[in-house]
């Protein structure tokens, strides 16, 4: 490794733990606010809870988008030793790509959270990734198929995240709220949503978690391993739930304080889905420069290593514990129109939606879909009042993002060429 | 993340509630009124009449309050036109007491000591039909967490049909009141019967627009 090399290393890991702190200061409030506005989790318990599972997502299934983000927006021979476009300077090209979208990428965040705009951290780097390639290697060194693949994904997953919400919520009502007794439905209810949630979480958590360790298990060895677990934990809540008093002057009451409850399991939820999905927004490039920086060489194939995705999860929980906490209590104070129910409904629907899109390897917006779960519950008559100007936000963030964090990122590129070059 | 945030527009229903009990206060002080105005205390009717019109007042607001949180852009689980035909209705049973107030604080009509019975059985008739209502109306909060669902819904359809009930009974009360002044208009000089017949029209509408009130929030929860 040259000095050079060796330099490009710190500033990328420094860049990409920046990356991965502003992460965990903006988007894990999400997951997390409702809980603490309704009363279900402390501050602290929030925290904690928020730590451990986006620490387990970004592990356990986070390489899939990171390898994604990697190795697959751009057409990397492009910059291989010798034989790409660049001569003997492509690798140490790409890193400084790299280093520049993490840099853009941090940076456009910072502005947006500044000036309040609802901007996302995936679309920031991978409108980063992309403006690199295209000004450095032309537009024919993106893959744009991937591109498009991932921008598809930004308005189905949204959609989805409505769909699933909307389900859910519709489940509820029929199952439990329009019923002539609410307090009994919902401890039926509860040990089968517990279950269910469970069964999902183990899924994705067996198929890519397990998949290093026990290289392909059998669908069937997956499939029972899960709904063990799955019906243990049903068990578990059903006992709890008949330890619960049912006195409450209203039933709706009662019903909204077991899904208190049952909310906190959907917000772990959402945290090990984010972690899963935006690990891979600062871990992608930094991984790409590791492995550069380590083989000197450019391929697509090798597994991201472990170490990477801890530092990814360490920079995000750190992220949460010196700033996201705040953000959290914000959230928490200011939303007091979402009961428990619809929380549980719109968290579940995104938490799914984000995690099958994260064991695709492509990168989506966790704020988006969880707002498109929102509105899907809304659409099911589930919450009170929804201002719609936020879906024009939505659309007028990645018609802004895109383009400016691609400008950010190549004129950073264009500074570190000529320091490093 | 702040997309969230700004995701969460203010709910119309709290304060359709907060309106309900504002209209409530105003009902409240109308049989304070007429009993000054049968026992002669025309300062008291004068005072009571001002009271009236600033708790009206009140309620005005929050019915503006209620309806500058209906933009188009917010997506609500009712119809938007059925709260605001709600609040107005609502507030129409306000407005009523309110003229009563006006009319007898204008001048004092001539009264005999027989009107007195149906009269006060009239007022106590639009006041139960008016207060039927609020008792619904304090079920909307519960409603909204129900999701406009399930036996809350029953609940409330059974309230308003007790409204109807109330203001048929208000009605007959009316026309009752009405053959009584007109039995007795030689005895009293015209405008006073002319104001007696204001008095029992707009003492009805406090029952109509209670009525109507009702079958607004039924119609929000069918459509629901």
């Amino acid at each position: 490794m040259t000095t050079v090399t060796l330099i490009v290393l710190i500033v990328g890991l420094t860049a990409g733990l920046y990356m991965a702190w502003n992460i965990g200061a903006n988007d894990v409030a999400n997951a997390m606010g409702t809980s603490v506005g309704s009363g279900a989790l402390t501050l602290a318990g929030a925290v904690i809870i928020a730590a451990i599972f986006e620490f387990g997502g970004a592990v356990l299934v986070g390489s899939r988008v990171t390898r994604t983000i990697r190795s697959g927006i751009l057409d990397t021979a492009v910059f291989a030793p010798d034989v790409g476009m660049f001569g003997a300077d492509g690798p140490l090209l790409l890193m400084l790509g790299m280093v520049a979208a993490l840099l853009a990428a941090g940076i456009w965040l910072q502005l947006a959270t500044t000036y309040g705009l609802p901007v996302s951290t995936t679309h920031s780097i991978v409108g980063a990734v992309v403006g690199f390639g295209v000004l450095t290697a032309g537009i024919s060194s993106v893959e744009w198929l991937t591109v498009l693949r991932i921008a598809a994904s930004w308005v189905i997953s949204p959609a989805a995240g409505g769909l699933l919400g909307f389900a859910m919520f519709v489940y509820l009502r029929r199952t439990i709220l329009r019923h002539s007794d609410p307090a009994e439905r919902v401890r039926r209810q509860a040990p089968l949503l517990v279950g269910l949630v469970v069964l999902i979480l183990f899924l994705s958590f067996v198929y890519k978690g397990l998949k290093n360790v026990l290289h392909d298990p059998a669908w069937w060895m997956v499939l029972a391993g899960s709904a063990l677990v799955a019906i243990a934990a049903a068990a578990g809540a059903r006992v709890a739930v008949e330890r619960t008093s049912r006195i409450a002057p209203d039933p709706y009451q009662y019903v909204e304080r077991i899904f208190g409850w049952l909310q906190i399991l959907t917000a772990s939820f959402v945290a090990f889905a984010h972690g899963a999905n935006d690990v891979a927004n600062a871990i992608g490039p930094l991984a790409a420069i590791v492995h550069i920086a380590q083989s000197g060489e450019i391929s697509g194939a090798v597994p991201v290593p472990f170490w990477v995705l801890m530092l990814g999860g360490f920079g995000i929980v750190v992220g949460l514990a010196t700033w996201g906490y705040k953000v959290i209590r914000t959230i928490g104070r200011e939303i007091t129109e979402m009961l428990p129910s619809r929380g549980f409904s719109a968290e579940f629907g995104a938490a799914s939606v984000v995690l099958v899109f994260s064991l695709l390897g492509l990168p989506i917006s966790t704020t988006h879909t969880l707002v498109g779960a929102v509105i899907g519950v809304g659409l099911a008559h589930g919450i009170s009042a929804l201002n719609l100007k936020v879906v024009r936000n939505i659309v007028n963030s990645w018609i802004i993002t895109l383009p400016a964090s691609a400008v950010l990122a190549a004129v950073i590129f264009a500074i570190l060429r000529w320091i490093f070059v | 993340m702040r997309g969230i945030l700004k995701l969460f527009a203010k709910s119309p229903f709290g304060l359709m509630v907060k309106h309900a009990a504002q209209v409530e206060e105003t009902v409240k002080l109308l049989r304070p009124l007429i009993e000054a105005f049968l026992a002669g205390d025309t300062a008291r009717v004068q005072e009571l009449s001002e009271e009236i019109d600033d708790t009206e007042h009140e309620a005005d607001k929050i019915k503006n309050a209620v309806r500058a949180r209906l933009p188009k852009s917010v997506l609500l689980p009712v119809n938007r036109g059925d709260i605001m035909g709600y609040v107005k209705e609502q507030d129409g049973i306000a407005d009523a007491v309110e003229d009563v107030g006006v009319i007898l604080a204008m001048r004092s009509p001539a009264c005999l000591p027989e009107f007195e019975p149906n009269l006060l059985k009239l007022v106590d008739q639009v006041i139960h039909a008016a207060a039927l209502l609020f008792d619904a109306a304090r079920a909307i909060e519960t409603l909204q967490s129900a999701s406009f669902a399930g036996p809350e819904v029953k609940k409330v359809q059974k309230m308003v049909a007790k409204i109807h009930e109330a203001e048929g009974e208000a009605d007959r009360l009316q026309a009752e009141f009405s053959k009584l002044v007109f039995a007795n208009e030689s005895r009293i000089d015209a405008i006073s019967v002319f104001q007696w017949m204001r008095i029992a029209e707009v003492l009805g509408d406090v029952a109509d627009h209670a009525e109507n009130t009702g079958d607004i929030l039924k119609l929000m929860l069918a459509s629901s």
